[in-house]
């Protein structure tokens, strides 16, 4: 984002107010952003814990095998190295359980980082915004200040 | 995840009718009983009568003002809004269900097609939302059906694939309700939203006419 210098004293009250009115809804959008991230780290980090909960040796072990959201048969567990991770759009890939860890974290990893990216321009914007308010305070106590003025003016020639 | 049993078929029908009495119910309190045509469809949803003469709804309304006409074509406008936004959202939840419901019974049947070739077969299986892992199927005569509310139900074959087509059938005929009734909801939303605007052009008419002959 191109950081400008605009010097905020010189604009008028309707331009902080527009200004004020972009960073809001600026700032709700990232809001909303990080924690739609927040929740795919939470997906990824339960996949993890599912992933943790097989091991080799259950291999042949009798389990209810859900093929379906409502259908359950019997059947033994396979090959917990022959998993398939799920890219997005249809594609899936065929990892161990070593390999599929790994690329959960590797996801788990970059998500942080763009929620904490986010958080820094969050946080920026937010300090704008506050200058923002606190010179439209200003203005808005000069104005007064100035309409008091002119009121004790006219009442001392009217 | 089917939030109703899917085994229990006259519960099922039962809401079905509670629902249409809920519609009954709502449309009796409508106290301008003129506005509404009089007949019903299936589901107990009121047709909406098409005011042709503005001053003969007013003449034959128990109170004959416009506000409290116009007042009571509001309040029954927006039950059906309210009607017509259950039944869309009913439609979309159907619209989920029967591909699934479809799918469930087709696997039902081909694992007892496997049953009878004493074959087992591997299948991969959900572990968590985006990783599936190996499985070998051994049919051994029974599965089980997830009926929701924490409550799995082992079947044998049979009695699983009877189930499941009861469900599917109440689930295309709720959807083929809803379809009905949704179109017919939205007529007659457009209905007394005409009926609002004859009302109230009435009235204006009327008002300019009078304000004339005052100034006349």
């Amino acid at each position: 984002m191109a950081q400008q210098q605009v010097d905020i004293s010189a604009m008028s009250l309707e331009q902080l107010n527009t200004y004020k009115g972009q960073f809001e809804n600026e700032i709700k959008q990232l809001h909303a952003r990080h924690s739609g991230l927040k929740q795919a780290e939470g997906r990824f980090r339960q996949s993890k814990d599912a992933l943790a909960a097989i091991s080799k040796d259950d291999e042949g072990r009798r389990m209810l095998v859900p093929l379906t959201q409502s259908l359950y048969v019997p059947g033994e567990l396979g090959d917990p190295d022959q998993l398939l991770v799920e890219l997005g759009t249809g594609y899936y890939i065929e990892k161990t359980q070593q390999g599929a860890t790994e690329l959960l974290d590797r996801k788990i990893g970059t998500v942080s980082k763009n929620a904490e990216d986010i958080n820094t321009v969050v946080a920026s914007k937010q300090q704008n915004y506050d200058a923002i308010v606190q010179m439209m305070q200003v203005k808005m106590a000069q104005i007064q200040e100035r309409r008091s003025e002119l009121q004790r003016q006219q009442d001392r020639s009217g | 995840m089917a939030e109703e049993s899917k085994g229990d078929a006259e519960t099922t029908l039962d809401k079905n009718s509670a629902a249409t009495e809920d519609a009954s119910e709502q449309f009796k309190n409508i106290k301008m009983a003129t506005i509404l045509s009089g007949e019903k469809n299936a589901r107990g949803i009121p047709y909406v009568a098409f005011i042709d003469s503005v001053e003969g709804t007013l003449a034959t309304t128990t109170d004959g003002t416009v506000e409290k006409l116009i007042g009571a074509m509001n309040e029954l406008h927006q039950k059906f809004k309210i009607l017509e936004g259950h039944k869309a959202r009913t439609k979309a939840s159907m619209k989920l269900k029967i591909p699934e419901i479809k799918r469930t019974l087709q696997l039902v049947r081909h694992i007892q097609e496997k049953h009878e070739a004493s074959e087992d077969f591997g299948a991969h299986y959900s572990l968590s939302e985006m990783l599936y892992g190996r499985a070998k199927v051994t049919p051994d005569g029974t599965v089980c059906l997830w009926l929701g509310a924490n409550v799995m139900v082992e079947y044998p074959y049979d009695e699983a694939i009877s189930i499941l087509e009861l469900s599917l059938k109440n689930a295309c005929l709720r959807r083929d309700i809803c379809e009905e009734d949704l179109d017919m909801v939205r007529d007659q939303i457009i209905t007394v939203e005409v009926n609002i605007a004859r009302v109230f052009n009435h009235d204006v008419v009327r008002r300019r006419q009078a304000k004339g002959e005052v100034e006349a």
